[in-house]
């Protein structure tokens, strides 16, 4: 028995020690080391560094930026779209914001809920498939492949099918899914403008930068890729903090703040999303008395937007959803009545703003107002007065 | 009340890991290794760590972050704890703090008065504990199932609450409550100090406590010895619904924004500290301290790791060896005193 308690301890000790070594070896490879500064020649650096202030600039006002072709004849009323759901707030806006679009054309929304299981997707747009909808938004969650039959099936129901939120995928000809909105392009737009305004903000000089994210998730892996390539266009280098967005919101804090802490030289923290990714870290860097430290938030809700106001926050990248939702319906009118749509409204990179302090200013309680040209521009586009 | 069949912890069971030391003295009694590994593990992480990297570990900020991090999710625990104690699974606990914070947040959104927010939603957590109370000792559904299907139903609370949207921010003066810190102590770690003595205090110290630790032991034998199960279960579901109150109010404190999805991903740390926590201290006893050592002991752990840039991953599975090292030699430990 005496052997078998040093046994327990010999493993312990071992797969403790294996842990350590593991640890070692991991602090370099799983953060790119810090920043030592533009590596780009001065007059490259100053071009970036203009560049980022011109698109922060334009995407603090995006007035009068959003143009789409007018379809040649107004939709045919009465027909029937599915918007695959989840539970989670975002869902719930997309379902408000495509219920508003569908209704100005006088076509029926049906909303199919799915969990966050890959069998519910499936399941979900399976549920589409035997409604007989005339189309189908699928905003996605899981890589294309796991439906990759249910979409067959739709397409072989005629079923017109878009897609949102998705990542690299094959779309428009013979494909199931016919057109794409916040595709790979526009997020790694959406990443590319949080790098811009730190870029901007530090005039090309912005110390260590992290971005937190949650590698398993698609569309945060390309969110960071756009903001690292454009970091790296400047030769800023980012350190990726990778959490868990399923972990405890203190559990993902105390990462973030770990990161803070052993990293002296960072001034920048950025990341996929404000909530869950963000949500304490403000809270958490003062309770570690760390000060230095700027955040620009993504996808902002009030609390991000009062935030910016009292200074606690720089600005947020907002990604726009509602306006990803309604090209989306825009996409289906086109190609459900038959207009040819233009490969770059295929897979818009979409209208993304920056809300910085000045903007958040004007904004009296607390809320972004729909993107402008929502939703006259679409009225215009559809024959709608 | 009704024998749930899937007691935390049996008679048999109980009785066996919460015996006096049989076997004479050994090298590994003396140094407490039946009682207190964690102590020990603690203590090495926090040398190694202290080594390893002085310039970040041994700070302030490094205190504080520990304590911020994990005071709530102790004040959970020690909740899931009592109801653990009188042989009940509290599955509901964690949806309970998260319907707790988006309920209080919503109230302040709603511009209610803090402490009107407050009491309205620490009642509304008891509520969920009279309820999970009937379903238990009156209509005679086991714990687990039944406190399954009212997180089902809080979670469907907490939604049309929150409209399925973030909810927040919340007053300045409310997250005071929460992220206020003197010496670099955040204020956390009072209100974790006072909860916790006074459970501790309840449950070790008085017949209430003995009561509902005679309860979970064996349900049955305690109703046959005059014990009024039925009540000392449904007191300890309601005190584990207002613990989870508490936290959830405090959490909606220390974020500020909340979702109804907030809750459940605190589920699993909190059953881990408590189970890991009845290796030490008193072995085989649901017990405070261990509870909040086992919590403390994790937490010290992940945060050295994050520190010396670990990656994810690390930080699990160190959460999932600690448990079972601290565990496997407990009960070696206790299985050689047994055998001796």
């Amino acid at each position: 028995m005496r052997q078998r308690l040093r046994s327990t301890i010999a493993v312990s000790v071992g797969i403790t020690v294996a842990l350590l070594m593991s640890a070692c070896s991991s602090s370099s490879s799983s953060n790119t080391p810090p920043n030592s500064g533009p590596s780009s020649s001065s007059a490259s650096t100053s071009a970036i560094v203009a560049e980022a202030k011109q698109a922060v600039q334009k995407a603090t006002n995006v007035q009068g930026q959003l143009a789409l072709p007018v379809l040649s004849k107004a939709p045919a009323p009465g027909k029937t779209i599915g918007l695959i759901t989840c539970g989670v707030p975002a869902c719930q806006q997309n379902n408000q914001q495509a219920e508003q679009a569908l209704k100005l054309l006088g076509w029926n929304f049906k909303p199919i809920l799915s969990q966050f299981t890959p069998q519910s997707f499936q399941a979900a747009i399976e549920t589409a498939v035997q409604d007989k909808v005339d189309g189908l938004i699928v905003d996605f969650f899981f890589p294309p492949s796991i439906v990759k039959a249910q979409l067959e099936a739709a397409k072989n129901a005629g079923i017109v099918v878009v897609a949102t939120g998705v990542g690299q995928v094959e779309y428009g000809g013979d494909q199931p899914i016919q057109a794409v909105t916040q595709g790979q392009v526009g997020q790694q737009a959406i990443g590319k403008l949080q790098a811009q305004v730190i870029i901007a903000d530090s005039n090309g000089n912005p110390g260590t930068v992290a971005y937190v994210r949650d590698p398993e998730v698609p569309f945060y892996v390309n969110l960071s890729d756009g903001f690292q390539a454009e970091m790296q266009k400047a030769g800023i280098k980012t350190s990726m903090v990778n959490v868990s967005q399923g972990d405890p919101t203190s559990q993902i804090v105390s990462q973030v703040v770990s990161f803070a802490q052993k990293t002296p030289s960072l001034r920048y923290i950025t990341g996929g999303i404000s909530e869950p990714l963000l949500t304490g870290v403000p809270q958490g860097l003062k309770g570690a008395s760390i000060t230095d430290v700027k955040i620009v938030g993504a996808s902002p809700e009030q609390s991000d937007i009062q935030d910016i106001k009292n200074g606690t926050q720089l600005a947020a990248v907002d990604f726009d959803n509602d306006l990803a939702i309604w090209l989306s319906v825009y996409q289906l009118t086109a190609i459900i009545g038959g207009d040819p749509l233009a490969p770059d409204l295929r897979n818009p990179i979409g209208l993304h703003r920056v809300v910085t302090n000045s903007v958040a200013q004007t904004l009296t309680d607390d809320t972004l107002p729909p993107t402008p040209g929502i939703p006259d521009v679409f009225k215009a586009a559809w024959h709608i007065s | 009340m009704t024998d749930t069949g899937l007691d935390p912890m049996s008679g048999q069971e109980a009785q066996s890991m919460s015996g006096r030391p049989k076997g004479g003295p050994t090298w590994a009694r003396r140094l407490g290794f039946d009682r207190f590994t964690g102590i020990y593990i603690w203590a090495i992480i926090i040398a190694l760590f202290s080594i390893w990297t002085p310039e970040t570990f041994l700070t302030k900020a490094t205190l504080s972050g520990i304590i911020s991090a994990q005071a709530i999710t102790a004040i959970l625990a020690l909740g899931v704890l009592i109801a653990l104690a009188a042989g009940q699974y509290d599955l509901s606990a964690a949806q309970a703090m998260g319907f707790g914070a988006v309920l209080c947040t919503w109230l302040l959104t709603k511009h209610a008065p803090i402490i009107i927010a407050i009491l309205i939603t620490l009642a509304c957590c008891g509520a969920v504990g009279v309820s999970n109370a009937l379903l238990i000792t009156k209509v005679g559904i086991n714990s687990f199932i039944a406190t399954l299907g009212s997180s089902s139903i809080l979670l469907a609370i907490t939604e049309l609450i929150s409209n399925d949207q973030y909810l927040g921010p919340v007053p300045t003066t409310f997250q005071a409550l929460a992220v206020t810190q003197r010496w670099s102590i955040p204020i956390l770690l009072p209100y974790l100090i006072v909860l916790g003595t006074v459970i501790w205090a309840v449950l070790e110290h008085t017949p209430i406590g003995r009561r509902t630790y005679a309860t979970g032991a064996s349900i049955e034998t305690a109703r046959l010895v005059g014990v009024p199960t039925g009540r000392y279960v449904a007191i300890s579901l309601v005190a584990t619904s207002l613990c989870a109150g508490v936290a959830g109010i405090l959490l909606a404190a220390q974020i500020g924004t909340v979702s109804s999805l907030i809750g459940p991903s605190y589920l699993l740390p909190v059953f881990a500290a408590c189970f890991l926590g009845t290796t030490q201290f008193k072995p085989g006893r649901f017990n405070v301290g261990g509870t909040l050592l086992a919590l403390f002991l994790l937490a010290t752990g992940v945060k050295g790791l994050q520190l010396v840039g670990g990656q994810q991953w690390l930080t699990d599975a160190f959460n999932g060896v600690a448990l079972l090292v601290a565990v496997g030699i407990a009960v070696v430990s206790e299985r050689r005193r047994s055998d001796a």
